[in-house]
């Protein structure tokens, strides 16, 4: 860190003679510094000196920003709307590396003003380019890329209705396309096609369709998020996605069918990292998964808010357990809000909700014996873990305050880790047979296939008390 | 081959290579993270990298960082296969990066910029020229003119002028 204190002692910034090093710099490399300034900032560049009076001309890169104009309400878009018109005329770069539009005070009416700017834009072929148009009332609707598309890398959309014909698009017309970034779009397409397609986000569609198959032979990392009205209900189909690297899923809870869940499940067989929030057991259990191929490359599963629907215990711990037992591979698990294992403020509901796992129930069965031999049929979980080499044993990240809790972590830890454990589940069921009085709930060992996730190093327990 | 200035991982494996900055000082680094630099990358291609590297346009302490910044992430690409490494030095690298960004100020900012450009590390270039660009973003002109001492070398009516001609970005 030695060039630190040399800069301190040279670079006081005030000094008389202080060297002018920006302006020094070449072209390419302001015009590097200037690409992510946004827009208006960016031409007002031009009083600085005679250095930059043109530069901001041939910058290849735009970033419209409605927040740049800080008027009210109704002149901004009249502010914005005269500005942009004249930066188009006037900014003449050859080509564009990127193109974003971010204008959050539309109302319908000006949709042709965006679909103008947006047209000037794509005239420059840009490689990124970046829409979100959010207006109050009817959706702005994206207008036809055309041959604005060739060189197109990364699209991001943002709040814009999307028909059948862009679907077709970026089949049929964006010959380079790596990364599709759709957030709270309208997507009237059912069906998503690309043979370059890298990377693909969807999230929080609207009004779309029941369901949703991608066909992108190239995927390695897909985003999907369906968390709004009953988009996707009938899942998503993966066709030959077995380049996929990495997935995260997220779902409603409940609002997609189990099928659906376990259709989309069976598409991301080929991942080495996943990530499932929402999903339900029956989406495991169902008999859709069960043709499913093996997770052989899996080596991290997170699961966040899974099986969390009212149902019977025994299945979520059967749904946890033939999972485990399809990731061979598998070195870290983390559970995360799974089972409803915090919370004490919204008990009372859940006792309705859940019938053998809510803390209330597990809390009025034990007496405080049996709270203390919960305490101390904990303990013996500490060593198995060790005996399966996990190196850091299971994380706590939050103690938990009530002691019946251990119940459920244990019991967590112990399907996890069903594997070499088996014996551990045997110990653990006697001592279940001496007090506890919820045997019906416990997993039975034979459950669990015995050579399952040897290579499981690390479980990760995370839940916060609501 | 003498005494290397900084001292190297040697536990990323690889042939190591010397780096020999404007004012004489010598790096001893792995090929792997000296390749890092575009630059460098084509020159072991060629192998031409056998009796060091003369980076004439770099000084030694501005070579220190850079060495510094490749040495932290050369594990990027090792550890791209053992995910719960990458997940875990992915934190410290966001860390490392953050604190090294923003100890940047002039001059040194813009000498890791240009050291940045010659040896095309395009990441670290990406990441000092967004620096600079923050330094701008939400400043008026004249505050821009002050932090970077821009000279203005317009007389007012050119000025004037210019402002006048792009009336359009300038009116509130």
């Amino acid at each position: 860190m030695e060039p630190v204190a040399k800069r301190a002692r040279t670079g006081g910034g005030g000094g008389s003679a202080a060297v002018d090093r920006l302006s020094s710099l070449p072209d390419a490399l302001l015009h590097a510094v200037m690409s992510s300034l946004p827009a208006r900032q960016m031409v007002q560049t031009c009083v600085l000196s005679k250095r930059w009076v043109h530069l901001w001309r041939s910058v290849p890169s735009l970033n419209l920003d409605s927040r740049e104009f800080l008027l009210p309400i109704y002149d901004r878009w009249q502010k914005m709307e005269d500005f942009t018109t004249n930066l188009l005329m006037f900014h003449h770069a050859p080509t564009l590396d990127a193109f974003s539009i971010r204008a959050d005070v539309a109302v319908g009416k000006h949709g042709r003003h965006v679909d103008r700017w947006i047209r000037c834009g794509i005239k420059y072929c840009p490689r990124v380019l970046d829409i979100a148009v959010a207006t109050v009332d009817s959706r702005y609707r994206l207008p036809d890329l055309a041959s604005g598309s060739c060189r197109l890398g990364r699209l991001h959309l943002s709040y814009v209705a999307l028909h059948s014909g862009f679907a077709r698009q970026v089949r049929d017309s964006c010959p380079v396309l790596r990364c599709l970034e759709l957030h709270r779009c309208l997507t009237k397409f059912s069906h998503i096609e690309s043979s370059t397609l890298n990377r693909l986000v969807i999230e929080d569609s609207m009004g779309g369709s029941d369901s949703l198959a991608i066909s992108a032979p190239r995927l390695a990392s897909l985003r999907l998020v369906a968390f709004l009205f009953h988009t996707y209900k009938n899942g998503v189909s993966l066709n030959g996605a077995n380049s996929l690297v990495e997935a995260s899923v997220a779902v409603k809870s409940g609002r997609t069918s189990p099928e659906g869940e376990a259709m989309l499940l069976c598409g991301l067989f080929s991942v080495s990292s996943l990530e499932l929030k929402g999903i339900q057991e029956l989406a495991i259990l169902h008999e859709k998964f069960d043709k499913s191929q093996s997770f052989h490359n899996l080596r991290t599963l997170s699961l966040d808010n899974c099986f969390q629907a009212e149902g019977d215990l025994k299945d979520k711990f059967r749904a946890l357990g033939k999972l485990l037992e399809m990731c061979p591979n598998l070195e870290k698990l983390t559970l995360q809000h799974c089972w409803f294992l915090g919370g004490s403020t919204q008990r009372a509901k859940r006792k309705t909700r859940t019938s053998g796992l809510c803390l209330e129930n597990f809390s009025e069965t034990l007496g405080d014996a049996d709270v203390d031999a919960a305490l101390d049929s904990w303990q013996p979980v500490r060593p198995i873990l060790s005996l399966q080499r996990l190196e850091d044993k299971v994380t706590f990240v939050q103690e938990p305050d009530e002691l019946s809790m251990f119940y459920n972590l244990k019991r967590a830890c112990c399907c996890s880790i069903a594997s070499s454990a088996n014996v551990v589940i045997s110990e653990r069921l006697k001592r279940g047979e001496d007090g506890e009085t919820d045997l019906d709930s416990v997993p039975d060992p034979h459950d669990f296939n015995t050579s399952q996730c040897p290579n499981l190093k690390v479980i990760e327990i995370k839940y916060k008390l609501i | 081959m003498a005494a290397a200035a900084a001292e190297a991982t040697t536990d990323g494996g690889g042939k190591m290579i010397i780096l020999i900055s404007a004012d004489g000082k010598r790096f001893e680094v792995t090929e792997a993270v000296a390749s890092q630099s575009q630059l460098i990358s084509n020159m072991i291609e060629d192998d031409c990298t056998e009796n060091g590297v003369r980076l004439p346009n770099v000084d030694g302490d501005i070579l220190t960082m850079v060495v510094d910044y490749c040495n932290m992430h050369a594990g990027d690409a090792a550890a791209a296969g053992d995910t719960m490494k990458a997940s875990s030095t992915e934190e410290e690298l966001k860390k490392f990066d953050a604190e090294l960004v923003q100890a940047l100020e002039n001059p040194v900012l813009f000498k890791l910029i240009l050291a940045a450009n010659f040896l095309n590390i395009k990441s670290l270039l990406d990441m000092t020229c967004q620096r600079v660009a923050d330094m701008m973003s939400g400043k008026t002109p004249e505050q821009m003119r002050e932090t970077f001492s821009i000279e203005n070398d317009f007389t007012p009516e050119e000025e004037a002028a210019i402002r006048q001609e792009n009336a359009w970005a300038f009116d509130d």
